[in-house]
């Protein structure tokens, strides 16, 4: 899954046809930088993505017919990751976690905004 | 309003048609090619990745300036057009230019499958669509 993120990022940047100076295929990208991918959609899932500036990636796979989730991935990052898992004083960046409190955060948000039916995977990749 | 650009695979991943229709879209031959083909591996692995059965690989990329549409057929070529992310009624756009894809080159005696498509006709016709559906749009 990171390796088709990564390229499907690197992919929209050279692809971008606003950007005058766009990287060529296969150069180093910084994060951040160059066209971001947000979203693709198949015939049965859709992937929404965000990486945010310090390099951590959300993807939430939804049903196809879900809306743009670029803002639900930033508040579950603000408020979900940020308070729940950064702020924990035994977390180390880049490893992977497990906290309660997180899972049970996520949970009540995504069912907050209706998210959470059957069939929903939520992983953040460092 | 726009559309920026026309790729054709085929169903080894080979770039075998490119149209580019506004010069911002403009990308290196070269990279070209090899976007096609990591696009087709993209599509593999969507499919690959599914967390539910059946999945047919990529049909919408969006991202913050452009869409990328993807339509495939039964034989496993895809046509990509690289659109305005307000673009409308792309879908059927992609299947106009599916069905002139099977009129003017499959139907083309001199047109060995798999290769690179250069058929004037197919380039005319494409022009003529894309146009008529940017006037449309207006």
């Amino acid at each position: 899954m990171f390796g088709l993120i990564w390229t499907l990022g690197n992919f929209c940047a050279t692809l971008d046809p606003k950007d005058p100076s766009k990287p060529q295929l296969g150069t180093p990208r910084k994060i951040g930088q160059g066209c971001k991918f947000r979203s693709y959609t198949t015939n049965n899932y859709k992937c929404n993505f965000l990486e945010v500036p310090s390099g951590i990636k959300l993807v939430l796979n939804t049903h196809r017919e879900a809306p743009d989730l670029s803002d639900v991935l930033q508040s579950l990052y603000d408020d979900i990751f940020v308070e729940y898992v950064v702020k924990n004083p035994t977390y180390n960046p880049g490893q992977p976690f497990t906290s309660e409190q997180f899972m049970n955060a996520l949970n009540a948000f995504l069912r907050q905004n209706g998210l959470l039916q059957q069939q929903q995977i939520m992983q953040a990749a460092a | 309003m726009s559309v920026y650009s026309l790729y054709v695979i085929n169903k080894s991943g080979g770039l075998i048609y490119n149209r580019d229709f506004t010069e911002a879209a403009r990308v290196d031959t070269n990279d070209s090619l090899r976007l096609a083909s990591i696009w087709h591996s993209l599509h593999a692995i969507a499919q690959q990745l599914s967390p539910v059965p059946g999945c047919t690989g990529i049909e919408l990329l969006e991202a913050d300036t452009f869409n990328l549409h993807c339509f495939q057929t039964l034989t496993g070529t895809k046509f990509l057009l690289v659109v305005d992310p307000h673009a409308s009624f792309i879908p059927a756009l992609l299947q106009r230019v599916y069905e002139l894809y099977s009129d003017y080159v499959m139907k083309n005696p001199f047109y060995e499958t798999e290769q690179v498509i250069k058929c004037e006709l197919f380039d005319e016709n494409v022009e003529q669509l894309i146009r008529r559906y940017l006037q449309q749009a207006m």
